[in-house]
């Protein structure tokens, strides 16, 4: 059986959770001797167009990994603009690899035509989508937040989707939808990360019966040693980790700590380890540089990290906290808190407050709310013994062995029925 | 407004629902704009706005005079050798405000009206080249005006549309004599309405049942979307599909587009390309013209069916009937609500008495009780509709006489009914149709206006009598009487 993922990036270009999660799967198929293959989309600024062909490669890499470059996308229809990367190179690609199963991990960049073209080069391989966001469905970056207020949106409608974007008719966003699901049909399978997301494409009109959960797997570290603390010290000390993008809460932490300053519990530190801030706009990057200057000396802000950096920076928190003011599908950074046994302070919507069991193996607050979280920082920091009954619940993250298994098991069972 | 934008606006992709109003007062032509003899000691002013040669052999005039001692007594044409006389009462007069307010001012004469006139008349010599209009008084002085008639058919007909009198100016007799001969005219000075050689995409099926023609104009991307919905649906693969570009301008991207979406979504399909802007009707008709099908379903490029196998359900049920003429289908806004269940007409309140279409049912509830009725209906719309092929030629296709894309629909249904057939609505096959607000403006373009009152006007002047019968066959809606049995809402 032959696979082929593809991507809508690499993790060495750009280290979002979809990428990581897709890349890490392909690699461990790779070294369990599966005939894997990978497909990632590179674009402007890390690389350039060559003339003729789209397709790139990675130096160093082996030949199951192909770089896919496109910089013409339709970001509201989800469309490839480059009809000849469609229609000519994708296809004669497929024409040559020829494999049984393809696995989508994402179109975005890429095009939602690349599912129609699988189809008709190889009409019987098994197609399999993974779904992150919801970009399929809100044309807000996916995150299903209003863009008047940033208010947490629950359903998608052209009349809703037209207040968001005034400057896009109701027609055009039922056309976007009628489009995008119109190539979707074509999936054999989907894969949701959290029941939370498959439950939101359900209710959008994906079929119940091509829709999977299975949790994204990861590589698994070695767990970094508990902070060691003074007797009497508390669980003061808090971690966050990954993008800062505007959706992730930033500023509501912030203002949580500035009210722990007011209230007097100096005792609280956060630092924050951030990514991706040069990727965001210029005036957030402004704005958050700004409030970052003016934090409390309860926060420090640490400099950019890598993955193999991460044990050596859990082993100085206590608590990772996700205060993101977006639903969140199935955050790298609660995986990365549980795979080092960190109890996860989070927002209590969506994807996060599935992954985190509220007063279980973590502590759910008020979304957007900054007293609501001020409160629940002193609680963790300040309650007896919470820390480590929570610390003891936490349940094993998924290894990428038994996402592998999974992800196996259901592209056979789709082969057979695409076969059947 | 420039000619340019007027053509573009032509067969503005799809046309929409009539709405009531009355011609516009075309607000560029000042009264003096044209060719203008004043004799002041006389008290008599003549003006000549337009002077136009629909075709060869026809002529129509349009301007103004200020003659309150009613002293003119005849025209003279004279073309070559030839003088035509065309006597003072021959000119249509008519009230024009702007005129009027143009005398006061100039003439300190505020008594006279009807200061307007058009006239059609048929040349007793052939128009070539120009002439000259000679304006003969009682006292026997002629004054001599240059013309040279514009024979440019669109430039024609914009200007014969731009002199309809503004209500409450407007008389059907004026309609009638003058203004639809003169539009009439226009037409055969065109070039017959054909297209260049038609491609053909993927495999077209050796006998199809059905021939689906698609009109465009404007946004070529709907092909694309419409295609994406075609896909999914193995019964509009089977089918001949045709997709008529109705902008000659747009041929090449629109062939390099149709060779891309074919071979993304394995549709097979052929394309024609006008070889001039045509309209909506001869676009249909160029594309039922090359179609095979013993069916013919017409479909506008913003319609999207809401699932698979509608083409299967509306054939068998065409085929159940052969009296049957445009079977339509129920129509919805992207929100789901009923943009069509059939059409009928309505008489406008104004004293014209003109017939508008309506569609029933509109805005209300996908389910709304009413329209989940299969019935006959007076007419549907041609945004989706369906015909034996046989009959549609029988009542002689789409007509091409209106203007701008408007109510060539509900003649071809008044058509197929005065030929003893009836047309349906099938209420069980949904489609979506995004009725098109692409025309921006156009709504408050005086030529829009105008045509579309033209249109109007045709219809009720070809149709009044049949569609007054047809409207009291009709059986009062209903949705009350189950409304109140509890069955809905």
């Amino acid at each position: 059986m032959r696979v082929l993922h593809v991507s809508h990036g690499h993790p060495a270009f750009i280290a979002g959770g979809a990428e990581i999660a897709s890349f890490e799967l392909f690699n461990r198929m790779v070294q369990l001797e599966y005939d894997a293959f990978y497909m990632a989309r590179v674009g402007p600024p890390t690389h350039f167009r060559r003339p003729g062909t789209p397709f790139q490669s990675v130096p160093g890499e082996t030949k199951r990994v192909v770089l896919f470059y496109t910089d013409r996308f339709d970001l509201f229809f989800l469309s490839q603009v480059d009809q000849a990367a469609i229609t000519l190179h994708f296809r004669e690609f497929l024409e040559s690899l020829r494999p049984d199963v393809v696995h989508f991990s994402h179109t975005l960049h890429l095009g939602i035509e690349t599912v129609r073209q699988v189809r008709n080069v190889l009409p019987r391989a098994a197609i399999v989508y993974t779904l992150h966001e919801f970009l399929p469905i809100c044309a807000a970056d996916g995150r299903m937040i209003r863009t008047r207020d940033r208010s947490l949106c629950d359903h998608a409608t052209p009349l809703r989707c037209h207040e968001c974007f005034p400057d896009r008719t109701p027609q055009e966003f039922f056309l976007r939808e009628l489009f995008v699901k119109s190539h979707l049909w074509n999936v054999d399978a989907f894969v949701a990360p959290s029941q939370f997301l498959l439950d939101r494409y359900l209710s959008w009109g994906l079929p119940q019966d091509k829709l999977h959960l299975i949790e994204n797997g990861r590589s698994l570290q070695m767990e970094a040693p508990a902070r060691s603390a003074a007797p009497g010290e508390g669980r003061g000390c808090i971690g966050y980790f990954g993008q800062l993008n505007p959706d992730k809460g930033l500023q509501v932490l912030l203002a949580a700590m500035q009210i722990l300053t007011e209230r007097g519990h100096r005792d609280i530190h956060l630092r924050i380890h951030g990514a991706n801030l040069d990727k965001q706009s210029p005036q957030f990057q402004a704005s958050l540089k700004e409030s970052l200057a003016r934090t409390p000396d309860n926060v420090t802000v640490q400099p950019h990290y890598v993955q193999a950096d991460l044990p050596s920076l859990m082993e100085k928190v206590d608590w990772v906290v996700v205060p993101s003011t977006w639903w969140e599908n199935a955050p790298l950074s609660i995986q990365e808190a549980f795979m080092h046994r960190r109890p996860v302070i989070c927002s209590n919507i969506g994807g996060m407050a599935e992954k985190v069991r509220d007063d279980v193996d973590g502590l759910h607050f008020r979304v957007n709310d900054p007293d609501s979280l001020a409160d629940t920082l002193i609680r963790a920091a300040h309650t007896e013994g919470l820390w480590e009954r929570l610390r003891e619940s936490i349940r094993p993250v998924f290894p990428v062995d038994q996402s592998v298994a999974a992800h196996v098991a259901l592209y056979r069972s789709v082969s057979n029925l695409v076969l059947a | 407004m420039s000619l340019a934008v007027s053509l573009r606006t032509r067969l503005g992709a799809v046309y929409h629902a009539v709405r009531s109003g009355v011609p516009a007062q075309p607000s560029n032509p000042a009264p003096h704009s044209g060719s203008t003899i004043e004799l002041l000691d006389k008290r008599f002013a003549f003006c000549l706005d337009h002077c136009v040669s629909p075709d060869a052999a026809s002529l129509f005039l349009r301007g103004w005079l200020w003659d309150p001692r009613q002293q003119l007594l005849r025209l003279e044409l004279v073309l070559g050798h030839h003088v035509q006389a065309v006597p003072a009462a021959g000119l249509m007069r008519y009230p024009r405000k702007d005129v009027a307010a143009h005398c006061q001012r100039r003439f300190s004469d505020g008594t006279m009206d009807n200061h307007g006139f058009l006239t059609f008349l048929l040349a007793e010599a052939p128009i070539a080249g120009s002439g000259l209009l000679r304006v003969v008084l009682k006292d026997g002085q002629r004054v001599e005006l240059a013309i040279s008639p514009s024979t440019d058919p669109f430039l024609s007909q914009h200007q014969i549309l731009e002199s309809i009198p503004s209500e409450p100016f407007f008389n059907s007799a004026l309609m009638a004599n003058h203004i639809e001969p003169a539009i009439d005219r226009t037409r055969s000075g065109l070039p017959g309405a054909r297209a260049g050689r038609p491609l053909s995409f993927g495999s077209s099926p050796s006998k199809p049942e059905l021939s689906i023609i698609v009109p465009l104009y404007g946004r070529l991307e709907l092909m694309g979307h419409q295609l994406a919905q075609f896909a999914n649906d193995p019964a509009i693969c089977a089918s001949e599909l045709i997709y008529v570009l109705d902008d000659p301008s747009r041929g090449a991207e629109f062939e390099s587009y149709a060779f891309h979406l074919a071979q993304l979504y394995l549709v097979p399909f052929k394309t024609l390309v006008m070889e001039r802007n045509s309209g909506y009707s001869a676009a249909n008709n160029v594309g039922a013209a090359a179609s095979s099908a013993p069916f013919l379903l017409f479909l506008n490029s913003d319609v999207f069916p809401v699932k698979p196998g509608w083409t299967i359900r509306l054939l068998a049920l065409h085929n159940t009937d052969s009296h049957l003429g445009a079977l339509g289908c129920k129509l919805l806004y992207e929100d789901g609500s009923i943009q069509h269940a059939g059409m009928y007409f309505y008489q406008d309140l104004h004293p014209y008495k003109l017939w508008i279409n309506m569609h029933y049912f509109k805005g209300l509830p996908r389910d709304w009780p009413e329209a989940c009725v299969d019935r006959a209906v007076p007419a549907v719309t041609g945004a989706a509709l369906l015909v034996r092929r046989s009959a549609f030629e029988q009542v002689g296709g789409w007509d091409e006489s209106y203007i701008l894309a408007n109510f060539e629909d509900s003649d071809l249904c008044l058509r197929f009914v005065k030929h003893g057939y009836t047309n349906r609505y099938c209420s069980s096959v949904e489609l979506y149709h995004l009725e098109r607000q692409s025309q921006q403006g156009a709504e408050s373009d005086p030529i829009r206006i105008n045509s579309d009152f033209y249109n109007r006007w045709l219809q009720t002047h070809r149709w009044g009598g049949l569609i007054e019968d047809l409207m009291k066959q009709q059986v009062p809606a209903s949705v009350d009487r189950q409304m109140q049995a509890g069955s809905a809402i």
